[in-house]
């Protein structure tokens, strides 16, 4: 659209039918008059403002957004240029003024950003949710911690854990090329593949056997390798066995970044590399797996390329070296004390808290595999009134004991499972008193451990605010005398699904 | 709940019925002794029956000892169990409650 106006009032001369239509303002009613008679005052001085600095500068002034109220159409968004015209005496005699409507353009860059934005958040709720699961808790004879720090553009990785009858602990870690929805998808359909052959695999096993992981491995790949080459993308793959019996692992590696071994007795790191190419490349290919002698205290650390690749300010690599001595130097620590220090590596190498791709790590831990030698069990309702039967389940439990714990500690375990099963009635079954809730209490030589499990919601624990000691609150200590009255809690979700939380007392 | 009390010049002296006050009586045992503190400002509260609190007893003893403040008045706590004991130190409800060994020495410290 285009108007000219006259340099000295700045009142319309000119006025085409776009303007017309644009504007809905008839020819007719803008000749001789200015922004004031047809805009909001504020708009129409914004206009005059920018006629004036193009008259008095005597240059092309071009406005890339203007917003403009207009008779019919709302709020449009216009691009501007306006030229001053020189009369023959050498100053401004109009002014042309050449607009573009723009309002439909910025509403789909808005809504192209928005859209990617929800991209970002769409992919990273596919990989908390569906990639990246906690790792088991109450796994008899391992300890598995994981870290994953996400960064700003999502990547495929992620990992399951599979217990099979306490015996065996599978652990598969992967990380789909690519990144954003794509790769978290692809992700998530990997995971349910292997899942699917490992079930099928296990209903064809005779009773008591565990199929092989190289042919659980083979299964899964035939089902995606035909995606992943129609999608030009690949996963590289660790599919890892625990036999805690056998203190073996069995290890299938596709292509992943090395797993490191840390030797317990050595006090060394070791590098697992296998020889299988990543899933999706090639689809005839026969998986080797290999096997390795473990020993309780062995830590194995799998990790995804986001971490081996973060890069310092001179550009270097943080690299498998830097990896292994840090694993090879805190291997003795908690699986997720050993992850801490290795994040804390990593971010202290990159000067940085965020990292270009996403950063996952899992550590395993074998432990000496202990019998408890006393376990019972009791299921109470959610009634409040249950909570002096749960005291007295606990109570019996510890006396039953060859050697049983101090009656100070037979307290503060009693004190422990009536705020913990409270809890779980009063806020996880929101006070319904008809629901079950199982505790299990089972006695070690070095500890007592009790579980609450139930079906209620789940609740986080850090959400919990601190307790206020100046008598000023009836309430909120429920959370702090447990923590003081064991050595240990955790919350996981049992082999059930259930949500248990743990309380483990150390004995003397 | 039932409970007994006793008036010993111008304290009443309550003596918390039962061998545990947690989440499931503590609400009742709220309910019940209210309208006995109601008429009182100087109050003791016997717990030598008491073997176990937990965090909900706690808060209706709490909530207690507030009514009363509330009114000018005072709560004096006697005769308290170890395990009760313990509980009352691991969340410094010790420093906010005064505590007594006998039902003597909470009544003389009344008097003064």
């Amino acid at each position: 659209m285009l108007f000219v106006k006259d340099a000295e009032h700045l009142r319309f001369v000119r006025w085409n039918r776009t303007e017309e239509e644009a504007l809905g303002i008839d020819r007719s009613a803008a000749i001789g008059k200015s922004d004031y008679d047809f805009f909001p005052e504020e708009q129409a001085r914004f206009f005059e403002a920018k006629d004036r600095a193009v008259l008095t500068g005597g240059q092309m002034v071009d406005i890339p957004e203007e917003a403009i109220q207009t008779a019919h159409r709302g709020l449009r968004y216009l691009h501007t240029i306006k030229v001053p015209v020189l009369g023959a005496d050498g100053k401004p005699k109009y002014l042309v003024g050449i607009s573009e409507d723009i309002t439909e353009r910025k509403r789909a860059q808005e809504e192209l950003a928005r859209a990617r934005e929800q991209e970002v958040e769409i992919g990273f709720k596919i990989q908390q949710t569906l990639l990246l699961e906690q790792p088991p808790q109450d796994l008899p004879g391992v300890r598995a911690a994981a870290l994953t720090i996400p960064s700003q553009r999502i990547d495929g990785d992620f990992y399951d854990f599979f217990n099979h009858r306490d015996t065996c602990l599978d652990v598969i870690v992967g990380d789909v090329m690519g990144k954003g929805i794509p790769a978290a998808l692809l992700g998530a359909a990997t995971k349910s593949h292997f899942l699917q052959a490992l079930s099928r695999l296990i209903s064809l096993s005779p009773p008591g056997t565990l199929p092989e992981p190289k042919d659980i491995v083979t299964l899964a790949h035939a089902e995606v390798a035909r995606q992943l080459i129609e999608l030009e993308s690949f996963v590289t793959l660790c599919y890892a066995r625990f036999d805690l019996v056998e203190r073996r692992l069995e290890l299938v590696d596709c292509g992943h970044t090395t797993t490191i071994h840390y030797r317990a007795a050595s006090q060394t790191c070791r590098l697992l590399q296998g020889e299988n190419v990543p899933l999706g490349v090639n689809e005839s290919e026969i998986f080797e797996q290999m096997s390795v002698a473990v020993e309780p205290g062995d830590v194995l650390l799998f990790y995804s390329d986001g971490l081996t690749e973060t890069r310092n300010v001179q550009g270097e690599l943080f690299g498998i070296e830097r990896l292994s001595e840090c694993v090879r130097r805190h291997g003795h620590l908690e699986p997720r004390d050993l992850i801490e220090q290795i994040r804390l590596e990593a971010v202290a190498f990159s000067s940085s808290e965020r990292f270009g791709d996403d950063l996952t790590c899992v550590a395993v831990r074998l432990e000496e595999r202990r019998l408890p030698l006393f376990r019972a069990e009791i299921e109470i309702t959610s009634d409040l009134k249950e909570l002096a039967r749960a005291r007295a389940f606990v109570r019996d439990v510890c006396t039953r004991l060859d050697q049983p714990p101090a009656e100070e500690t037979i307290n503060q375990l009693e004190l422990a499972v009536t705020e913990a099963a409270s809890n779980v009635m009063r806020h996880a079954y929101g006070g319904r008193t008809d629901r079950l809730i199982q505790i299990v209490a089972e006695a070690f030589d070095d500890r007592i451990v009790l579980r609450l499990h139930h079906l209620g919601q789940s609740f986080d624990p850090k959400a919990v605010r601190p307790p206020v000691f100046d008598g000023s609150q009836e309430g909120g200590f429920g959370m702090f005398i447990i923590s003081q009255s064991v050595d240990e809690v955790r919350y996981h979700r049992d082999e059930r699904g259930r949500h248990c939380i743990m309380m483990i007392k150390k004995r003397p | 709940m039932e409970m007994t009390t006793e008036k010993i010049g111008d304290v009443t002296v309550i003596v918390l019925p039962g061998e545990q006050l947690d989440a499931g009586n503590a609400k009742e045992f709220k309910r019940d002794v209210a309208p006995l503190l109601e008429p009182c400002s100087k109050v003791v509260f016997d717990l030598r029956e008491l073997r176990f609190v937990d965090s909900s007893g706690l808060g209706a003893i709490l909530s207690c000892l507030r009514q009363l403040n509330a009114k000018g008045g005072d709560l004096k706590l006697c005769a308290m169990s170890k395990p009760v004991r313990a509980l009352f130190e691991l969340v410094r409800m010790h420093k906010i409650f005064d505590i007594y060994g006998t039902r003597d020495d909470a009544l003389h410290a009344l008097e003064s």
